[in-house]
């Protein structure tokens, strides 16, 4: 239970609801609505795309053998979710210590910007991304969470099993270390930050 | 939120670092055909067991036929272990059951008339079980069944003495009964060995006080012979047993002359 939590919308309870029922049109909605986002948080932690999808098919795969034995998300669809890949991020991260250097793989070269303008874009991102390991763990889930992924705080404090005002604190103290040190780093203007 | 003000320019370029590559189309499609073929697998499962129980007993209704299947469980081994207990005898380890249900029985019967057909039969079923120690060579433990008899018996008498208008009828009746008992317990003292010897005849001076008690005025060694009774002799049940005449035990047979504390002269012998 989460401690002054808002309610989950609507659409999502009932997609939830009728995914309980392992109805196929609402579990094809979950998947169409999560997968991509899903990846993308998975990615974002492991480096590597081909290892991301077969942690996404899991998390997919975990949920509607939760939903089968009557248990699984109750109330929040998409924080469960995350929770689950959350969890598989960690093992995953625990079994292969060596995938700990940053790996560009096939998709990601395919991807690289190659104008000018993107190259500038995609510098920022780099750094941003660098800023982000010198985060604690906590901190860097958090944010993550929150301005990449669209968390409110209360689905972010269910994902991580932490409470709300943990998830604040975890998130001010977040942006001013990211402040600190992109600004070292002069990527943005004294008046912007 | 004014806090997170000074943030805005950090957030906005953190919102826009997203730097993960779009998943590959062909395994993203791949992975959605097999989440779906899975779901319906699963589907599938639970149609053909629609009794899964969770759905069947649910909410209230689950605990509460849990605790009555429960209780029904309980209640079962109870009334076997009772059942097993009627036959226990002293040194069985559900000797102590079987005398907690007698105890129970007496307590629900607040008639004198029938506390005292009740301890009788009671009585009987002390000798009975002496009787079967006897035959097992259960020696070193029959003075516990014969104890209790003597107590059972004194419990008799007190209740008959308590009342002195009490009903002619029954007072015989508890007088061929204590007569049958006490041959009873001289025939099993012709057959055990002399150490069993103490317990017996701490039972038969019960008898003897206890007929003293219920004939005050007849203190003689032999007061009261069964052949000497007018009227019917009543037989008592056994405890618990709904039969109301079920017959004298089975296993009475007439003892040897009654002259106590002298042993037997020929002991196993003929009579």
């Amino acid at each position: 239970m989460i401690r002054g939590r808002k309610e989950p919308s609507a659409e999502e309870q009932d997609l939830l609801q009728r995914s309980r029922k392992l109805d196929e049109a609402a579990l094809s909605a979950v998947f169409d609505a999560y997968y991509d986002p899903l990846y993308r948080y998975v990615y974002r932690y492991l480096r590597h795309s081909q290892t991301a999808e077969d942690v996404t098919a899991d998390v997919f795969r975990n949920f509607l053998e939760k939903l089968a034995a009557g248990k699984g998300p109750t109330e929040y669809l998409k924080a469960w979710l995350y929770r689950v890949a959350h969890n598989l991020i960690i093992d995953e991260v625990r079994r292969n210590k060596y995938r700990e250097h940053e790996e560009l793989d096939e998709n990601q070269r395919a991807s690289e910007p190659q104008a000018d303008r993107q190259a500038e874009s995609s510098i920022t991102k780099q750094m941003i991304h660098k800023a982000l390991q010198t985060l604690t763990g906590k901190q860097r889930d958090v944010l993550i969470l929150k301005y990449l992924h669209g968390f409110e705080n209360e689905e972010i404090a269910y994902t991580l099993r932490m409470n709300v005002g943990t998830v604040k604190a975890l998130q001010y103290r977040g942006l001013q270390s990211l402040r600190r040190y992109l600004s070292k780093l002069r990527i943005f203007g004294e008046e912007d930050l | 939120v004014k806090k997170l003000d000074h943030f805005r320019a950090i957030i906005r370029a953190l919102s826009r670092s997203e730097n993960a590559p779009a998943p590959n189309p062909l395994r993203r499609s791949s992975a959605r055909r097999s989440y779906l073929e899975h779901a319906a697998q699963l589907k599938s499962k639970e149609d053909i067991t629609p009794g899964n129980r969770k759905y069947i007993l649910s909410g209230w209704l689950r605990p509460v036929v849990n605790v009555g299947l429960i209780l029904v469980l309980i209640m079962g081994t109870a009334t076997g272990v009772v059942y097993a207990a009627d036959s226990a005898r002293p040194g069985d380890v559900l000797y102590p059951i079987d005398r907690g249900v007698e105890e129970v029985q007496l307590r629900f019967t607040s008639s004198p008339d029938r506390r005292i057909i009740l301890l009788i039969a009671l009585a009987n079923e002390r000798i009975l079980e002496t009787q079967q120690l006897a035959e097992i060579h259960g020696v070193d433990v029959m003075s516990i069944a014969l104890d209790d008899y003597g107590t059972t018996i004194l419990e008799i008498s007190q209740i008959v003495d308590e009342e002195p208008e009490r009903d002619e009828l029954l007072v015989t009746q508890i007088d061929d009964e204590l007569a049958l008992q006490e041959e009873r317990l001289q025939t099993i003292r012709g057959k055990v060995p002399e150490q069993a010897y103490p317990g017996l005849d701490r039972a038969i001076e019960a008898i003897h006080t206890g007929q003293n008690i219920i004939h005050p005025g007849n203190s003689s060694e032999n007061p009261v012979s069964p052949a000497a009774t007018p009227g019917p002799p009543q037989s008592f049940p056994k405890p618990g047993s709904s039969d109301k005449n079920p017959g004298r035990p089975p296993d009475h047979v007439p003892g040897p002359p009654i002259d106590l504390p002298t042993p037997p002269v020929n002991p196993g012998g003929d009579p």
